[in-house]
């Protein structure tokens, strides 16, 4: 539906925001989690989607032991995305309770990457190092 | 942007969280106060089970809710163990500040039996305690987790001797190696006592660290109910190595090769060698049962690398020598009077008041007192495991 596409839309959004941000897959990858965990309970006309994405990047932070100061977050957030200006700690608190809530408070989530990584480990031991650097590259 | 009307059904949605939640429960009762907020034990209504509720402030800091709660809501939600804490249900209340954490309620803890109650620590009980908490252990490192502050206070029990896990404050994920992220430990997880040594030689914090650290405090927390008083109750973190060092000597190339590479290894040790004495000092454990002191020494390696894994160590023959586990008849008092962290605290403060009436002048004198106090544990130890032996004898 058209909902879901905007979702689709902001996810990837996200994904660079976060890149330019410079967090490591594993963040990356839980923050995209929330949203679409959250965005599965609630309408994009609940809650502001730019807001949520910024909260879900802020809230991976804290759970994959990458944390930032929230003020250091906003500023990094403020040079890269120029509209956010409206962004606050207030509404990034309010932001956090809802996301949490909207998340049953699961916020475990469990990537592939790490098998993903083991199997790219078992190549190189199998076919040596060209395998590995082709493997790493894709 | 829009404007955000959302903030509106905000707070209508909390008022309807508050006045759900809260009414499934009965019987609330103030039952302590922390840092972060008091806790409460209630009943609930559906189920009569007895939960501890804990709130939480979330004072509008800089950064949100704090980092801490996140850890052991993410930890707590995803593992279900029987002997891990359940943790409930999470609620936030409606003045949208509150945290509220529902979790079982588990009356005592290590730290209070270990203090107030040490007849009940007879082999059988310390093997269940053991088993019990080496399987939740080993539930928690098979998610990929570290537990990273397991110490006595933090290992609740019921009065049937079932072994609760608790406080994940500061748990973290592991993640493999091939996963090219650097990890940012930082060298303060754990509880000085319960602190293996490679974190306190590392001044850097640059190493990785895995399960090993925590099967070390299992180590410890393992000979501390054995012996009834903390292993290695050490002040600083220098005053914490030499301790361990002088028990289980000093690192060569065959117990622990990495040793001469930390700086401050070298300051310390580097010309001095003393001898493992770990043996030596449970003497009469190894007499009994050499299984005992096997494990622990298994526990106690210097090298984090040759120390034993939680799935290991369940394997220990140990856990399948008479009396087993199962055999502990122990049952502890209701939960009236529950011996746990505070109930200790309080107890040092009596003792200390009482010996400040008697002997007014020693009163600067008296913090140095634990160690003392430690050496009394010490002679009364060997009086109560033989009356242990006895009993288990008698058996």
């Amino acid at each position: 539906e058209e909902e879901s596409i905007i979702v689709q839309k902001y996810c990837g959004i996200l994904f660079e925001i976060s890149t330019q941000l410079g967090y490591p897959l594993h963040v990356k990858a839980t923050a995209l989690s929330f949203m679409k965990r959250f965005y599965l309970k609630h309408s994009v006309m609940e809650y502001d989607i730019v807001f949520m994405m910024l909260t879900c990047i802020f809230l991976a932070t804290k759970t994959e032991e990458k944390f930032v100061a929230l003020a250091n977050f906003l500023e990094k957030v403020n040079e890269i995305v120029s509209d956010a200006s409206s962004l606050t700690t207030q509404i990034i608190f309010k932001y956090e309770l809802v996301l949490l809530q909207g998340l049953e408070f699961h916020l475990m989530v469990y990537h592939p990457y790490r098998s993903l990584y083991a199997y790219v480990h078992d190549l190189h031991d199998v076919g040596g190092d060209a395998i590995y650097m082709d493997a790493q590259t894709k | 942007m829009p404007q955000t009307p959302s903030l509106f059904s905000l707070s209508a949605s909390e008022a309807i969280f508050r006045s759900v939640e809260w009414d499934k429960y009965k019987e609330i009762v103030e039952i302590g106060s922390g840092a972060y907020g008091r806790v409460f034990s209630a009943v609930n209504r559906q189920t009569n089970e007895l939960v501890a509720i804990k709130t939480i402030k979330l004072a509008n800091d800089e950064e949100g809710i704090p980092i801490s709660v996140i850890r052991e809501i993410t930890h707590l939600r995803s593992l279900k163990h029987d002997n891990i804490v359940g943790l409930r249900e999470v609620f936030i209340n409606d003045d949208g500040c509150t945290l509220c954490m529902v979790m079982e309620y588990v009356p005592h803890d290590l730290s209070g039996i270990v203090n107030g109650l040490n007849n009940v620590l007879d082999e059988a009980f310390v093997k269940s305690v053991m088993q019990q908490l080496l399987s939740a252990l080993a539930c928690i490192h098979d998610s990929g987790s570290l537990h990273c502050d397991l110490k006595t206070s933090n290992v609740f029990i019921h009065a049937n001797g079932q072994v609760k896990l608790g406080d994940f404050n500061l748990s973290r994920k592991v993640h493999p190696e091939e996963f090219g992220v650097v990890q940012h430990f930082s060298r303060n997880i754990i509880t000085l006592w319960y602190r293996p040594p490679e974190l306190l030689v590392d001044q850097f914090g640059s190493s990785r660290y895995g399960p090993e650290v925590d099967m070390w405090s299992m180590g410890c927390i393992f000979a501390e109910l054995l012996l009834r008083s903390p292993l290695f109750p050490g002040n600083t973190e220098v005053e914490q190595l030499f301790k361990i060092i002088q028990l289980l000597g000093t690192a060569n190339q065959r117990n622990w090769p990495d040793a001469s590479k930390h700086q401050t290894y070298r300051d310390h040790f580097s010309n001095k060698v003393i001898p493992n004495t770990l043996r030596l000092k449970f003497k009469d454990f190894a007499d009994y049962s050499p299984q005992i002191v096997d494990l622990l020494e298994k526990l106690l390696k210097l090298d984090p690398r040759e120390r034993i894994s939680a799935r290991e160590a369940l394997k220990h023959p140990w856990f399948n020598q008479a009396p087993l586990p199962k055999d502990t008849s122990v049952i502890l008092p209701s939960y009236l009077t529950p011996f746990n962290e505070n109930w200790v605290k309080q107890q040092i403060k009596l003792r200390q008041e009482e010996a400040e009436k008697q002997n007014p002048k020693k009163r600067k004198e008296y913090p140095k007192a634990s160690t003392s106090s430690s050496c009394y544990n010490h002679h009364e130890l060997e009086n109560s495991y033989s009356s242990c032996k006895k009993k288990i004898k008698q058996y």
